[in-house]
């Protein structure tokens, strides 16, 4: 249980019954949760956390293959559950941490009491004619090259030119090992993890109530996408924040404050896990 | 002294401020140029404007996050986006400015399109270094497959031969060895005898009866009281010697470095032991002939000494030994 608290730099403030979890979207860690998590302090117990990869997350924890898609993270969050509370939680996710939760109640739905949703997408990319998901493959592949051109590492990126003429396998793993280590790596991988992703098919099995707060001028999740997961997901509710963009926690902390206190659904909450 | 330039609108350099929101407070001329824009067009505009699909979520999610949690950004990659649509490659320093109360981005901007097609052509080569490296690792392992498979082959065929090679030299029935053993070992062994004088002598052994054994008690049986005779045989000889079985109910034993009457003893020792078995379907009992090799003699010649001593036994009364008598003096 240790080694989780430290893989994910798990920090809990506050105190009470009903535990939220906050969960960082791409490109950010926990520091992003700061004003929402000053309002909610005094009335949740909350569990922050990076993802491992992100922040200060120990960054050996990241595993090349089980990375590789949002199911690892997703297996990470039940475990980061797992070792902070015995009680079902409620996730509030942001962004690829919506979808990443919606993942992990499907394989552990006694861990979570709802899911609140801030601006997820079940797939970036279009897929017409039926579906709106706002980007083109081509846009996220342009994404991925700005990712490498700004990540340049002249030593570890030219290191493969090398590698390609080499006959010494062990030269080839001692690289790589030494490049997974590497958080350009680990950035672009999740990049890749992230916009390729496509959960459509599995929304239908999502087993626990789920709240998406979304905003107008999100250019990351378009309208489209959250009518769509309103329409796919069995227990979803749907709710327009007073905020703009894809950071409205940044933005406009107060409105998402309000946001995840309305999503919460009241009734009886279900007893203890048995341990 | 020089002065500094006075207009920041004519510097090469790009300048660029927005509000937190993204809306484009100011940009220079330079980069308004650059971009084919005159910067009036631009002041008021939403940044997003200037920006792809990728480099929006670039922007969100790298850019931003950056002046907000550190105040400053260096030398971050962004593709800008000209009147024409055509994405031009810029690098980017920002930091976050207070304007009167106001918190404000300050972007300066470089274009670098000479450095851009390099690091295109670095990247295109290392993609395909890494397929490369790919495909390497993936021929390594199905090398390594094969190699298991052919290491598995060579596993099974050692022990098709370890199995070849005992039933070749082994009597399937009894476990002794079988006669082809028994000629190789007794002409090695009267080749060591000629050449270093050291003696050897054959015990030959018939089992009693055995036809009114098979007859009476049927082939079962028969072939117990054989397996009973070779079990007593091997635990009574030495390690040196060799217990053969070289016809149906004939046993013959190699002992070297023994001369006839010490073989003899151990001949008439089996006997014994045989005659005493217990657990055997009728009584067994064996006739023995016993013969020691001259030096120079040809093994059938031995053998056939042994055998005449055999064959007194048999007719002097069956269960009882007979050693031969010298060459010449029968």
């Amino acid at each position: 249980m240790q080694d989780i608290i430290h893989r994910n730099h798990v920090q809990i403030l506050g105190e009470g019954d009903h535990t939220l979890v906050l969960a960082h979207g791409f490109g950010c860690d926990q520091l992003i949760w700061q004003p929402v998590a000053e309002a909610l302090a005094p009335d949740f117990r909350l569990v922050l956390f990076d993802l491992t990869g992100c922040g200060r997350s120990d960054l050996r924890a990241w595993n090349r293959d089980r990375h590789a898609s949002l199911h690892g993270y997703a297996e990470d969050l039940i475990e980061v559950l797992a070792a902070t509370t015995r009680a079902p939680a409620t996730l509030v996710g942001h962004s690829v941490s919506g979808v990443i939760g919606m993942l992990a109640a499907r394989k552990a739905p006694e861990r979570f009491r709802q899911i609140v949703a801030i601006g997820p997408s079940p797939r970036y990319v279009n897929d017409p004619p039926d579906y709106h998901g706002g980007f083109e493959e081509s846009d996220i592949h342009a994404l991925l090259n700005m990712m490498e051109h700004n990540y340049f590492e002249w030593a570890g990126y030219l290191s493969p030119l090398a590698m390609a003429n080499s006959h010494r396998p062990e030269l080839a793993d001692r690289l790589r090992r030494s490049f997974a280590a590497a958080d350009p790596v680990i950035s672009r991988k999740f990049a890749e993890a992230t916009f390729f992703t496509d959960i459509r098919d599995l929304l239908s099995s999502v087993p626990v109530p789920v709240d998406i707060l979304y905003t107008e001028q999100d250019v990351i999740v378009p309208p489209e996408v959250v009518h769509y997961l309103a329409r796919h997901l069995p227990d979803c509710r749907i709710t327009r924040l007073n905020a703009t963009g894809h950071y409205p926690h940044m933005s406009n902390p107060g409105a998402v404050v309000e946001g995840i206190l309305a999503s919460l659904r009241t009734g009886p909450a279900t007893g203890p896990l048995e341990t | 002294m020089p002065s500094a330039p006075a207009d920041i609108n004519q510097l090469p350099c790009g300048l660029l401020s927005l509000q937190t929101d993204g809306v484009i407070l100011w940009i220079n001329s330079t980069l308004a140029r650059w971009l084919e824009f005159e910067p009036g067009e631009l002041i008021g505009a939403h940044i997003d404007e200037l920006l792809s699909p990728a480099a929006r979520m670039f922007y969100l999610t790298s850019l931003l996050p950056l002046l907000q949690h550190q105040g400053h950004a260096s030398e971050v990659y962004l593709r800008l986006r000209n009147r024409n649509g055509i994405d031009m490659p810029m690098l980017i320093n920002g930091d976050v400015n207070d304007d009167k109360g106001a918190v404000r981005y300050d972007l300066s901007v470089m274009a670098i399109h000479k450095r851009h097609v390099f690091e295109e052509q670095l990247l295109s080569a290392r993609q395909t270094a890494e397929q490369a490296v790919a495909e390497q690792e993936k021929a390594y392992a199905e090398l390594e497959q094969v190699r298991q498979a052919l290491e598995a082959k060579q596993d099974e065929l050692l022990a098709l031969n370890r199995k070849l090679e005992h039933m070749a030299t082994t009597d399937a029935l009894t476990g002794l060895a079988n006669r082809r053993v028994f000629e190789r070992t007794l002409s090695h062994q009267l080749a060591v005898l000629k050449r270093n004088r050291r003696p050897v002598s054959l015990v030959l052994i018939d089992v009693d009866h055995f036809k009114k054994i098979n007859d009476t008690h049927g082939h079962q049986d028969g072939d117990r009281a054989l397996k009973a005779v070779a079990s007593a045989l091997t635990e009574n000889i030495r390690e040196i010697d060799v217990a053969a079985r070289v016809g149906g109910e004939e046993f013959v034993i190699i002992m070297p470095d023994t001369h006839q009457a010490e073989a003899a003893e151990a001949g008439e020792r089996l006997r014994e032991r045989v005659a005493a078995l217990t657990g055997t379907p009728a009584p067994v009992t064996i006739s023995v002939g016993v013969a020691e090799a001259i030096p120079g003699e040809e093994a059938s010649d031995l053998f056939g000494r042994a055998d005449r001593a055999l064959f007194e036994a048999k007719t002097g009364g069956r269960n009882q030994l007979f050693q031969a008598a010298a060459p010449g003096n029968p």
